[in-house]
């Protein structure tokens, strides 16, 4: 029987989130109206990633090594992106967020996202070593060689993937996170 | 309605036959379905858990990424399970989880409000079974199957026709098969029943039952005829015996009757029927008494109503009148026949005709009384010449004594002797015919007195032979008190008279025996040789014909002449040279004349 426990803090926090939802369901999402709903929408949905996604073991320097989610340009998810991940974890790792700027992009991603007003995002994305998903904005991200670009369908965030970028990269999509994608191309 | 015990043993083979098939199908019936539905269940629940866990597992994405349609066309995969009533996804949020999407192939079935704590209120017609969705390790949401319990219901409505049908056509089946077999028991005990009502109706102990089988009701049958043929036995015994009674009744020169318990006569023989010129009709019962003389009839109506309560043989003598008017004496007996318990059953009685007999008694009886009569008349006529013949030769003896020679007074003795001894002669034959003919005394007597007083007479005696009469305390008896002195007097007198070479030692005692007195004189005399025990008691035996023992030899007949008109007995005992013991008995006063006239042997 599904029971909300109270030793199940982090869950009970999950489900904050997870009410976000409600709100984009019941609510007309107009874009730009309220950027802040979309992108926690987003953020959570950075952080299921991790759980229908297996990175390989040597995408970590060791077996201690936290995830780390990499903002690349702009950080669009202010704090929120923070408070979903405060005192989440990825399999066994802890969940960090960096954030890179302009900056390169260093080994220790895991998850970059890539945000929507940076410039050269193929060249960027070519340059990545193995291991990292990589998670951007709207169709042509895909083409420039992402592997999951966030959409609006229907006024609701929805994600298509790229399953042969993906699998470049070393990383096993799972069937039912395929299911709930918009779009799958290979 | 007959209760059940009371119903022909048809019905209560049908009923039974009926009743067990009836249970033993219904529990198997209900068993079965119990069964069934319970493995049903435990097969549906075990199902839809697979089931429900492998659709949660498929929904953990489109719920982690709020997708509904895709959780939809996942629940969408359900249509191809049947009775599936419904299915929710619940998304845990808040406090209380809200549902994400539903599946409802059932017309008019909506998801319910999920309890905070994650159950469903149960209904009676689905069976609900919920499942968490768990996205890495935490619940995110639950899905909850709805499964219509109509189907169940279904199944057993299906099953219950079909075992109701079962059970309708085995019951029927069964009561088609039990009516034939049933004829298997029900025809043996129905010939049974008709044979014994024919025989218990019409008294034909020749009918017999039909044997069906070999079973228990063969062995019924078999033992029911041997059972009439042992009747029937003892009936045709029966019959026999009665037949030979009534032969024998017939046959008899006596005239028979027989009597019921309280004295009804129900039988008289042809001698009784030809004898009263009446026929049985009008004599039987009671009926006696209209041929019984009339001074009888107090009498034998006394005497028979006593038999009746005390169960005493009944014995009377009676006249009763010939069909032409006279009456006859007869002699009737009757005896009681008892059961083995004691019970009377019956009377047996005969009647038999002592009329000449009576006459020829009456005779005897006047001949003796005029011999009496005569001997009495005649001894004591004689006794005056005889006296005269005593007197004068004595006179002659004394006077004349110097007229005679030698010779003369020899002759003169012989004559004086005989005399005397003329004289005791008919002295004795008088004092036995007094015996004979003495009235009976009502009086007591007091044994020892009349002792004394013989003993007073035999002084002179006594004192001569230096004999010694001893005596125990004796009693009182009925009789008169010369009898009893006589009868002291002629014993003791013997005891002296036989006495041996030794003094004579005489002892006179008495005691009870039965409803007797008993008195016995013992002496050490010569005794007697047992052969004579009998004869003794004879007028005028004598078995000594010494001179010494002179006597006229009727002592011991006077005395027997007196105990027997008492109704007693007297006898001897004794070896020759050992004495004599001679014994008497002496009814005791008040005691019947019938016991009295028996001694007692002990």
């Amino acid at each position: 029987m599904p029971r909300v426990a109270p030793k199940q803090r982090l869950a009970s926090r999950a489900l904050v989130y997870i009410e976000l939802f409600a709100g984009l369901l019941f609510a007309p999402l107009c874009s730009g109206a309220d950027v802040s709903l979309e992108y926690s929408v987003k953020a959570a949905f950075l952080l299921n990633f991790t759980k229908f996604i297996e990175w390989p073991a040597t995408a970590f320097a060791n077996q201690q090594a936290p995830f780390e989610i990499c903002i690349l340009g702009k950080d669009p998810f202010g704090g929120v992106i923070d408070q979903i991940v405060l005192g989440e974890m990825a399999g066994n790792r802890a969940l960090i967020v960096r954030r890179l700027g302009e900056a390169s992009v260093p080994q220790t991603c895991e998850l970059l996202y890539v945000g929507p007003e940076l410039k050269d995002t193929a060249q960027t994305l070519s340059e990545l070593p193995p291991g990292i998903l990589t998670v951007g904005e709207g169709n042509r991200f895909l083409r420039a060689g992402g592997m999951i670009a966030f959409v609006i369908d229907d006024r609701r965030v929805r994600f298509d993937i790229s399953q042969g970028a993906a699998e470049k990269a070393g990383l096993k999509l799972s069937a039912k996170l395929l299911t709930v994608a918009r779009l799958v191309s290979r | 309605m007959l209760p059940f015990q009371d119903r022909p043993i048809k019905q209560k083979l049908a009923f039974i036959t009926l009743v067990t098939t009836g249970i033993a199908l219904l529990l198997a019936g209900v068993g079965n379905l119990l069964v069934d539905s319970i493995l049903f269940r435990s097969n549906l629940r075990r199902d839809l858990t697979v089931l429900a866990r492998v659709i949660a597992d498929n929904s953990t994405a489109a719920l982690a990424f709020n997708d509904q349609a895709t959780a939809s066309q996942t629940l969408g995969a359900l249509k191809e399970r049947s009775h599936i009533a419904g299915a929710c996804i619940y998304r845990n949020s808040g406090q209380s989880p809200k549902l994400f999407t539903e599946y409802t192939p059932a017309a008019g079935f909506h998801c319910p409000q999920l309890q905070a704590t994650g159950t469903i209120p149960a209904t009676r017609r689905n069976l609900s079974l919920a499942e968490p969705i768990v996205l890495d390790g935490r619940t995110i949401g639950t899905l909850v199957l709805f499964y219509d319990l109509g189907e169940l219901n279904q199944r057993i409505t299906l099953y219950g026709t079909l075992i109701l049908g079962v059970f309708v056509a085995a019951l029927f089946l069964a009561l088609l098969l039990s009516n034939r077999l049933r004829q298997a028991i029900a025809t043996p005990v129905a010939r049974l029943v008709r044979a014994t009502t024919a025989v218990s109706e019409t008294g034909d102990y020749s009918v017999r039952a039909e044997k069906l089988s070999g079973d228990e009701l063969g062995v019924l049958v078999d033992r029911f005829n041997e059972m009439l043929a042992r009747t029937q036995e003892a009936f045709h015994q029966v019959e026999k015996e009665r037949a030979r009674f009534q032969f024998m009744a017939e046959s008899m020169p006596q005239k028979i009757f027989t009597a019921t318990a309280n004295g009804e006569v129900d039988y008289f023989n042809r001698q009784w029927v030809e004898f009263t010129g009446l026929t049985f009709d009008e004599i039987k019962g009671s009926g006696w008494a209209r041929f019984l003389h009339p001074d009888d009839l107090e009498e034998a109506v006394r005497a028979w109503k006593d038999s009746l309560r005390t169960g005493e043989p009944f014995h009377c003598q009676q006249r009763f009148r010939r069909a032409d008017g006279k009456y006859y004496w007869h002699l009737t007996r009757a005896l009681a026949m008892r059961d083995a318990s004691g019970n009377i059953t019956m009377w047996i009685g005969s009647n038999t005709d002592i009329h000449d007999q009576k006459e020829k008694e009456e005779e005897l009886r006047r001949a003796n009384e005029d011999l009496q009569q005569f001997a009495y008349s005649a001894s004591h006529d004689l006794q005056e010449p005889i006296r005269n013949v005593a007197i004068y030769s004595e006179i002659v003896a004394r006077n004349y004594h110097e007229l005679l020679d030698d010779e003369g007074r020899q002759f003169l003795g012989f004559l004086k002797e005989g005399g005397h001894r003329l004289a005791a002669l008919v002295n004795d034959l008088l004092a036995y015919t007094r015996a004979s003919m003495a009235e009976l005394s009502d009086q007591q007597v007091d044994a020892s007195e009349a002792l004394q007083t013989s003993l007073t007479t035999l002084a002179d005696v006594i004192r001569d032979t230096g004999a010694l009469v001893t005596a125990d305390d004796l009693p009182r008896v009925h009789m008169g008190s010369v009898h009893l002195q006589q009868i002291f007097q002629n014993l003791i007198g013997n005891a002296l008279k036989y006495r041996s070479e030794e003094p004579p030692r005489i002892h006179v005692c008495a005691g009870r025996t039965g409803r007797m007195w008993r008195f016995s004189v013992r002496d050490n005399g010569i005794g007697i040789d047992p052969e004579y025990k009998e004869k003794i008691f004879g007028v005028f035996k004598r078995l000594s014909h010494d001179r010494n023992n002179s006597g006229t030899g009727i002592g011991l007949a006077i005395c027997q002449r007196i105990v027997e008109r008492y109704g007693g007995r007297i006898w001897v005992e004794s070896q020759l040279g050992k004495g004599a013991t001679f014994l008497f008995t002496v009814p005791q006063p008040g005691e019947s004349s019938r016991s009295a006239l028996q001694p007692s042997d002990s």
